[in-house]
């Protein structure tokens, strides 16, 4: 692993204490260019994360809070005219940042919940028939909260599939929650994360992720987990294409994150869970469940 | 319906399909052995059980089969009509053609549960297999077919009920998939089609039922060209007037074989003397002819009066404007291979005429002792009881029963065992259309026995054990044999009986018979020779069995026992024919032999030619167990060590079989590694894997080698390479390629078999 991401790990592990496995799988979003969906209560650190992580890749934050009353041109920006120059000028909205903060996503209408569709796959926004290119490490954490309904519009499966992973920060350990008030004792604002990307530090790595080797046997092996999601039972929706690929690149960054320049089963089928959690038809009970069963309806190749 | 009921229905679906098969299988060649029948039906389940591994799975079970598979079962249910042919050209044997249609719906069952993934045709497999399970019990009462028959009814009931669960499921939906149902107001459609099928089922069960089922069933039967009505003859038809060779009931004697007719014919037919010159050669005339022998005057020969009939008589005139000929349908035209067919235990002697008198070379027929008894009718039936003179003391207690279905008729022979106790031919009903021709030799006197009679008897069987202490009727005439026998004979039948007495005399000179002498058919004695006997026994030592019979009877009579030779056919155990489940038996199954009179007035067989048996008593079949248990420990003493040591040498390898595998495997990877650093470790991992499942620690289908081989101590430089071995796909591994033989060495020894027994006991580590 390279220097920057061991960086980039520490610099997370201390916005967020006792999480390193959590930091693990948003790393790994992160490196495989995919986005990042928060299904957590309110105070465990979402936001935190999201800035830490912004702050340390060197890159701009944006935070928008969903609302019901939020509209598409809050999120990607619009057109004012420009009384001196008689013409309309574009106001970049926060989609252009790097780090994008979601927050409680579901409380918006699915109209601004899709303006964000071609921004989180495409990474360009288009504005009054202009497209407008975004960062290429434009990377979005939306949060939703999973105790709350009322009011609220569920994520469409369209959108949930441009997710690379759904996670839960979970609350902290006794000692970490130690920790975290020793901490807080005589601090003001909170302790800036510095940054430890340089420019296009991220992108490198990003490539150098997408360069990990996957061997036609862990293909394979891919693609008969994926069958296997959409012929099991309980599985309402089972694994698209995308998802697939998004499964792949997500174990790529696995395998890059612990070192190692090639694919194993183990790295796909540790993150099964966060990557199939957030796109699969699961029963919300069960989803633990049923995803085991998935990975151990099919053998691995050796 | 629910996934796993989905599997559990299709299993037992296809549980339903194997005993249909196997019913079917048993139904279609009742005579065979029943295990090769389900042999045969487990070679056809365990093609469907391939085939179903290699089935797809469909993604909606509920949905249309893809059309591929309606192909593929037309394929299979007409393969067997393309392969009936060659199978009679190149087996020569073959079904008939409701057979070729069973084993080809059969076939399409077993296909329709392999592809039972299909809720279509998992059930239309289910209705395929309830099917031929009914036609299968139609067809024969075959035990095993009523045993099978049993195991498909209660595993039907299990299917019936995970069916109806299946069913019920739909109203327990999990809390998360529970929707509202919107009942739309409307009146329901009716199923037409559903109804007009109903109505036309019932319809034709009304119709069936007014016509007379018997009447509908044979109307039916009628449709099938191998039933009679099309007039189709086919050699492997399983009914049906003249349809194939096994022919049944029917009214005209003519036109049917094997049946109980009361037709009797007369015509002049080849008599039993006939025979004998053909299986043992014309007699020839003695030098020495210096008697006259006159006729007996009761001996009448009698010769048909009706004139011969009309196709035996040449055409008077010949037309060459003809009609193409047609095949001769007539049963009668196809010949019988057989004098008659025996039905019942075998080896069985059938007397047809008793030899009296010996004037060293030619036996006399014994003249009709004139005490015979006729029969005595039974009240009711057409059986005849044969009164027994005998208190039967050297008898086993069960009745034998026989059959003996006459398909040449032999003149007035009528065919029974040695010692009847009942019988009926036919139709018979008058007692007096018997009579005794010798002692024990049951005749009907001036009439032929027809073709295709059947007679059935019940007979009883000496019991050798008792036959031991029976007393032997002595006969007055032994001393005027000497004359007529020469004097070599008489003393080589006292130095054979040596001080035995009573029935041990006549084991004696039996036994030395068998033992000394040789059967050969064709031994003939020298041209002209009157004293064939001394030929025989004192510078041939080999002849027929007419020679055994004489020599036995002769020997005998010289130490006083009274004794005949009695010619007649022997029903061979060997002849048996499992088709028919009867024993033929042909002219050269010809036969003679002895017999020895007893005080009860019993003529006992004494079969001195070697290769001939007598009918033993029926055994128990607890006896028989027993028998056999006491051959097999007897069988085990004997072999005492031998067997031993292979016990010894099977617990052993049972013992330690693991060490002798794991052994021999190292010692395979020791010799060939591999052509690679990744051959080699995977070679390693695998021998360590199969340590690990033998002590219940294997490899999870869905765990990796390296995960696996992580938990345990020392190991985990190995299973890093495991995983370089198996996922990284042509790059150069992080450590010298000759270090990774070394690491696998030293993993198979850390973790030898019995390290893996410790970490059994005490948990991986």
């Amino acid at each position: 692993v390279s220097d920057a991401a061991d960086a980039l790990r520490g610099a997370l592990n201390r916005a967020l204490r006792g999480k390193p496995q959590v930091i693990e799988q948003v790393l790994a979003c992160l490196l495989a260019r995919g986005h990042l969906l928060l299904e957590d209560l309110p105070g465990l650190g979402k936001t935190t994360l999201a800035k830490a992580l912004a702050q340390a890749a060197g890159g701009r934050f944006a935070r928008v809070q969903c609302t019901p009353d939020l509209l598409p041109g809050d999120i990607t920006g619009f057109s004012v005219f420009n009384q001196k120059t008689r013409e309309f000028d574009f106001l970049p909205g926060p989609v252009f940042a790097d780090v994008l903060l979601a927050d409680e996503i579901n409380r918006t209408t699915p109209r601004t919940q899709s303006a964000l569709l071609e921004a989180m796959a495409e990474r360009q926004a288009t504005v009054d028939n202009v497209r407008h290119a975004l960062s290429p490490t434009f990377f979005v954490i939306a949060t939703q909260n999973p105790v709350e309904h009322h009011g609220t519009y569920p994520l469409p499966e369209a959108q949930l599939d441009r997710f690379a992973m759904k996670l839960s920060i979970g609350y902290p350990g006794r000692d970490d929650e130690m920790e975290l008030l020793a901490a807080a004792v005589g601090e003001v604002n909170g302790a800036a994360a510095g940054r430890v990307l340089g420019d296009g530090q991220l992108q490198a790595l990003q490539a150098e992720v997408a360069r990990v080797a996957v061997g036609e046997n862990v293909r394979a092996y891919l693609v008969d987990l994926g069958r296997s999601t959409r012929s099991h039972p309980r599985v309402t929706l089972g694994l698209s294409p995308r998802g697939l690929l998004t499964w792949q690149r997500v174990a790529q960054a696995w395998a890059y994150l612990r070192g190692r320049p090639f694919v194993t089963p183990d790295d796909v089928q540790e993150v099964a869970g966060p990557v199939l959690g957030v796109r699969l038809g699961l029963p919300p009970d069960g989803a633990a469940d049923v995803v085991r069963q998935v990975v151990e309806s099919v053998a691995v190749p050796v | 319906m629910a996934p796993e009921l989905h599997r559990a229905v299709g299993r037992v679906t296809f549980l339903l399909v194997a005993l249909a098969a196997a019913a079917t299988e048993v139904a279609a060649d009742d005579v065979r052995p029943v295990g090769l029948s389900l042999a045969q039906a487990a070679g056809w389940v365990a093609a469907a059980l391939v085939a179903a591994r290699f089935a797809p799975t469909p993604n909606d079970p509920r949905g249309r089969p893809p059309w591929w598979l309606f192909l593929l079962l037309v394929a299979l249910g007409g393969s067997t009509f393309v392969l009936e042919p060659l199978r009679r050209s190149w087996f020569g044997e073959g079904y008939p053609l409701e057979l070729q249609m069973v084993a080809g719906l059969r076939n399409v069952g077993l296909a329709l549960a392999a592809f039972s993934g299909w809720v279509l045709c998992l059930r239309l497999a289910a209705v395929v297999s309830l099917f031929l399970t009914l036609f299968a019990v139609a067809m024969t009462d075959h035990p095993a077919v009523l045993a099978v028959l049993g195991v498909y009814t209660a595993a039907g009931s299990v299917w019936l009920m995970l069916v109806y669960w299946a069913g019920l499921r739909n109203f327990f939906v999990q809390g998360d998939h529970a929707v509202s149902l919107e009942v739309q107001p409307g009146r329901e459609r009716l199923p037409w089609v559903a109804v007009f099928v109903a109505v036309g089922l019932v319809g034709c069960v009304l119709g069936l039922i007014a016509v007379g089922p018997s009447h509908a069933a044979y109307v039916l039967g009628e449709w099938l060209s191998t039933s009679g009505g099309t007039g189709g003859y086919d050699p492997f038809a399983r009914g049906g007037v003249n349809d194939g060779d096994d022919e049944t009931r029917g009214d005209n004697a003519k036109s049917t074989g094997m049946t109980q007719t009361e037709t009797f014919l007369e015509s002049p037919l080849p008599s039993l003397y006939d025979l004998i010159s053909e299986t043992h050669g014309k007699p020839f005339k003695a030098k020495e002819q210096d008697r006259a022998i006159s006729l007996n005057g009761k001996e009448k020969v009698l010769y048909g009066k009706k004139k011969p009939p009309d196709n035996l008589r040449p055409n008077r005139e010949f037309t060459t404007a003809r009609r193409s000929p047609k095949p001769n349908r007539d049963p009668a035209s196809r010949a019988a291979r057989a004098l008659f067919e025996v039905s019942g235990r075998t080896p069985l002697h059938v007397r047809v005429t008793a030899y009296d008198e010996f004037d060293c070379a030619e036996w006399k027929e014994a003249p009709f002792s004139g005490r015979g008894v006729l029969l005595e009718k039974e009240p009711r039936g057409y059986w005849f009881q044969v009164p027994q003179r005998s208190p039967g003391t050297i008898f086993s207690r069960w009745p034998e029963p026989h059959q003996f279905k006459m398909t040449t008729s032999r003149g007035s022979l009528v065919p029974t065992p040695p010692y009847p106790t009942r019988l009926r031919v036919g139709r018979v009903d008058q007692a007096d259309f018997f009579g005794w021709a010798q002692e024990g030799i049951l005749r009907m006197p001036d009439r032929s026995l027809p073709s295709g009679v059947i007679v059935d008897t019940e007979s009883r069987v000496v019991d050798p054990v008792r036959l031991a202490s029976a007393s032997l009727l002595p006969d007055p005439r032994a001393a005027e044999l000497a004359p007529a026998v020469d004097p070599r004979v008489v003393a080589l039948a006292r130095e054979w009986a040596g001080d035995a007495e009573g029935w041990e005399r006549v084991e004696a000179i039996r036994r030395r018979l068998r033992e000394g002498y040789t059967h050969d058919r064709q031994a003939a004695s020298p041209e002209g020779r009157r004293d064939t006997l001394v030929h025989f026994l004192f510078e041939a030592r080999r002849g027929p069995d007419s020679q055994f019979a004489t020599a036995a009877a002769v020997m005998l009579r010289a130490l006083g026992c009274r004794t005949r030779v009695v010619c007649g056919f022997y029903a061979a155990p060997e002849h048996y024919d499992p088709l028919t489940r009867h024993t033929p038996v042909v002219k050269e199954d010809l036969h003679f032999w002895a017999e020895v009179a007893l005080r009860s007035g019993d003529w006992v067989i004494v079969e001195a030619t070697p290769g001939y048996e007598v009918l033993g008593p029926a055994t128990p079949l607890g006896e028989r167990v027993m028998a056999g248990l006491l051959t097999l420990g007897q069988w085990a003493w004997d072999n005492l060590v031998a067997l031993s040591l292979l016990l010894v040498t099977g617990l052993a390898l049972r013992r330690w079989r693991r060490e002798l595998i794991d052994a021999a495997l190292v010692a395979w990877w020791r010799c060939f590694p591999g052509r690679d650093w990744r051959e080699c470790v995977r070679g390693a991992v695998g021998v360590l894997e199969r340590r690990g499942r033998w002590f219940g620690q294997g490899r999870p289908p869905s765990q990796t080698g390296f995960a696996w081989l992580r938990q345990r101590d020392e190991l985990a430089r190995l299973a890093r390479m495991a995983e370089w071995a198996a996922y990284a796909p042509q790059l150069p591994p992080p450590w010298p390629e000759g270090e990774a033989r070394l690491v696998c060495q030293q993993a198979l020894q850390r973790w030898a078999l019995p390290r893996w027994r410790e970490a059994r006991k005490g948990g991986v580590r």
